[in-house]
């Protein structure tokens, strides 16, 4: 599998994360639609990846979602008011920074990463930065890129967007969401955002373990495959003998 | 569909390896024996690992077990084709029949030892409890070592192996244990906030934590203590060919490939030692082999990987296995019944195959009834006292080693305040602590005492020495029940009769507050904590005594 293909893979699951932590408005339950058929014709290589059981899981349950004003009602009550017990809120700070001493400097920092990376939030979501759709949503835009730095072949550009993402779901999604994936799991038992929750954290944990693999595996390179001396990498189908070929 | 159903698939080719296999009388003992298996002879299964899923649909199975004709297969390859086939790698068994029975023993023991390898193979899938996603360490299959461009920008070949999961429910890690994060070699658990954490990518798999880990607080799919215990007490049970004698071959991850060595040079040894291959023999405990000896095996084998182990645990499993010997020698036992072998070089191996299990003389009835108990100290002592009871032993034998499974503790009572602390971080409960009225009792139980030492670490009188640990197995103290090792009285605050510290802590601050301390020395005398501020503001404490008001000084 080329490394294009693997992150254009990746940018659309975090995009169909993204979309099903957010409330299901009539739009976005028809962009859901789009992406799980996109993916599920993908499916097949995926196979080989741990997560695929709770992969699978999600992609027959999102084939049978509930109507809308069910699936909404799910919503408020998992994610915002649980009549019965504490809602499992998707917010990061509620669970790195439980005092919320905090909250409102993590916020403003992540409003700042986005914005380094020329994003903003859209007016229309009124929600906040540390929302886990606005998090998987930057993953997503991270992978695009990614895979466009792939395509031009431009091997350091691809190390750096890969370090970049180990870095955000480091700070970020692996602190916080296995927590609030448990939680949703135990208080939504087979439902839709369970199944959801526990796909999401299968998918993030491995994906983790695939970033910090990759990199190992370029750090193992010799600096001129990686073009760090001012080689560039050989275009060729030739084997690199001691460094790489100049072009 | 009955629970765990087991689809078992034997590779062909088997019945044509080396001396063959009767694999229609392997396939239909089996089913005999175990209900909830089904059995297929598979054509060229080791050439075709896709032929897996297929077969356990057919039989709506969600445990398999893959009897190959050697180890050499594509791991990654067959991950691929469980998770195809809807089951989870890690519970998957594969035995290599064909160079652990064809190729080294002849027709009739080989069908034999494979129906018993492949029994408890059923038995440890059985036991399988899955594993979770985080349970899964990734590594890129090595590749040439030529950089192309093709190679730049394609994802290697993906594996995975399993790596432990700490149960938070067992652990207690925030009452001070940390026992696991000491013995890691490769410093991959810490402890974090009052939680042990697993660094994934520096984890190799070892399960040395395991041996560790006195609570059975680390969940290790493939390699989990209900499965070894599921394993050998099959093995241990249906093992006893024709009433010859027959060992447990306690084997190395890395000392397997020795074994399929000698296979591949044609070799041929006694077939009364049966495999349990284990990630690395630093996992193994002397309960184990002990409950081995116990539970009907006649010998016990420990094949390392040598002197190369990259995990450094060669002089623990030396020490272990010398525990053992000594530990028979002094019960009355044959010593030779648990021996160390290592896989090089191979000729020696193949001499020490060669030799059969010796006889340890007892009978069926003579056997340990009750279940195997790998991960706790109870399974060991009884091992112990059924060795102690059926031997020519000494009525107190006492063995101190330096990897003796049990701790003996000694209280200096002259120095101890009655703190409690050490009761508060005892890991197995051996240490507690009995409040009767205004005094407190620090017990002891020594048949739960592994001599971890977390409690010396713990004493604030540590540099007294008031409490040390010896690594001493003692059937004496062993057989003795929970006694009281010291007694304190507490104080009591004349504010609010809440306890203030025990009379000898009191003592204690009474002799380093000096002869200047008269007025803080009778303060902290007659007030608890609780009670000293308003008595510092001149307001005569609320003398209403309610229990549980204040924690006691």
């Amino acid at each position: 599998m080329r490394l294009e293909d693997l992150a254009r893979w990746r940018q659309l699951v975090y995009r169909l994360f993204s979309l099903i932590f957010l409330y299901p408005e009539e739009e976005r339950l028809e962009t859901v639609a789009i992406v799980t058929a996109v993916l599920r014709a993908q499916s097949a290589p995926m196979a080989r990846f741990p997560f695929f059981p709770q992969w699978r899981r999600l992609l027959t349950s999102l084939a049978d979602l509930d109507a809308r004003p069910a699936l909404e009602e799910k919503y408020v009550r998992v994610f915002l008011h649980n009549p019965e017990g504490a809602p499992s809120l998707p917010y990061e700070s509620v669970y790195v920074d439980p005092g919320r001493q905090a909250a409102g400097w993590m916020v403003a920092m992540l409003e700042r990463e986005y914005a380094a990376a020329g994003l903003a939030l859209a007016p229309s979501l009124k929600d906040l930065p540390d929302h886990v759709a606005v998090e998987l949503e930057f993953m997503s835009f991270l992978c695009r890129q990614e895979a466009e730095v792939w395509s031009r072949e431009l091997l350091q550009d691809g190390v750096q967007a890969l370090e970049r993402q180990a870095d955000f779901l480091a700070r970020h999604l692996t602190r916080w969401l296995p927590r609030w994936a448990r939680q949703i799991i135990s208080a939504d038992g087979e439902g839709i955002y369970s199944v959801a929750a526990e796909a999401a954290w299968a998918f993030i944990s491995h994906d983790q373990d695939l970033i910090g693999s990759l990199l190992a595996q370029f750090q193992k390179m010799p600096e001129a495959a990686l073009g760090r001396k001012g080689c560039q990498v050989s275009l060729e189908e030739r084997p690199c003998s001691g460094g790489c070929h100049a072009p | 569909m009955l629970h765990n159903r087991t689809a078992v698939l034997l590779c062909a080719d088997l019945a044509s390896l080396g001396a063959g296999l009767n694999l229609g009388e392997l396939g239909s003992s089996l089913e005999r024996s175990w209900p909830n298996v089904a059995v297929e002879v598979v054509s060229d299964l080791c050439g075709h690992l896709a032929r897996l899923a297929p077969v356990a649909a057919q039989h709506h199975a969600s445990r398999a077990v893959l009897g190959l004709c050697s180890g050499e297969y594509s791991e990654i390859e067959l991950q691929a084709q469980a998770r195809k086939a809807g089951l989870d790698p890690f519970g998957l068994e594969v035995v290599p029949l064909g160079t652990l029975c064809a190729k080294v023993h002849p027709r009739p023991q080989a069908t034999g030892k494979a129906k018993t390898l492949l029994g408890a193979a059923v038995a440890r899938a059985q036991a399988f409890q899955g594993s979770s996603p985080e349970q899964a360490k990734l590594y890129f299959l090595p590749q040439d070592e030529r950089v192309t461009r093709r190679f730049l920008f394609t994802v290697p070949p993906i594996g995975y192996r399993p790596v432990p999961g700490i149960r938070e429910d067992r652990c207690v890690a925030e009452a001070g244990c940390h026992l696991c994060t000491t013995v890691c070699p490769q410093d991959a658990l810490r402890k974090v906030g009052g939680r042990i954490l697993l660094e994934r990518a520096r984890c190799e798999s070892c399960g040395v934590c395991l041996a560790a880990c006195p609570r059975e607080a680390i969940d290790f799919p493939s390699w989990s203590l209900a499965q070894f215990q599921a394993q050998l007490a099959t093995l241990l049970d249906s093992a006893k060919p024709g009433g010859e004698s027959f060992g447990i071959l306690l084997t190395c991850q890395r000392a397997v490939g020795k074994l399929e060595e000698l296979a591949h040079q044609g070799a041929s040894y006694c077939h009364q030692w049966l495999p349990v291959v284990a990630p690395c023999l630093g996992m193994i405990t002397p309960g184990w082999v002990l409950q081995s000896l116990t539970h009907g095996a006649d010998a016990v084998a420990l094949l390392f990987c040598g002197r190369g182990c990259p995990f450094g645990q060669g002089q623990a499993i030396a020490g272990r296995a010398s525990f053992c010997r000594q530990l028979l020698r002094r019960l009355g036992r044959d010593p030779e019944r648990v021996r160390l072998l290592t896989s090089s070089p191979p000729e020696r191996l193949l001499r020490a195959l060669q030799v059969p299990p010796p006889q340890s003389g007892d009978d069926e009835q003579g056997k340990v009834k009750d279940g195997l108990r790998l991960g706790t100290l109870k399974g060991m002592l009884q091992a112990v006292e059924y060795l102690a009871a059926t031997g020519h032993h000494l009525p107190d034998i006492a063995l101190a080693h330096p990897y003796s499974p049990f701790g003996v503790l000694e209280l200096q009572a002259w120095g101890c305040t009655g703190c409690l602390a050490c009761a508060e971080v005892c890991p197995t409960g051996a240490l507690a602590s009995e409040r009767h009225g205004d005094g407190v009792a620090l017990t002891y139980l020594a048949s739960l005492c592994t001599g971890c030492g977390i409690c010396c670490q713990v004493c604030p009188e540590g540099t007294s020495q008031v409490l040390q640990v010896r690594r001493v197995t003692n059937l004496g103290i062993l057989s003795r029940g929970r006694v009281v090792l010291h007694r304190s009285q507490f104080a009591v605050c004349q504010g609010c009769g809440a306890s203030i510290a025990s009379h000898a802590l009191l003592r204690r601050v009474d002799a380093s507050l000096g002869e200047d301390g008269e007025a803080l020395r009778d303060v902290l005398r007659r007030y608890c904590p609780s009670c000293r501020p308003s008595l510092a503001w001149g307001v005569k404490p609320s003398p209403i005594p309610r229990e549980g008001d204040h924690d006691s000084g």
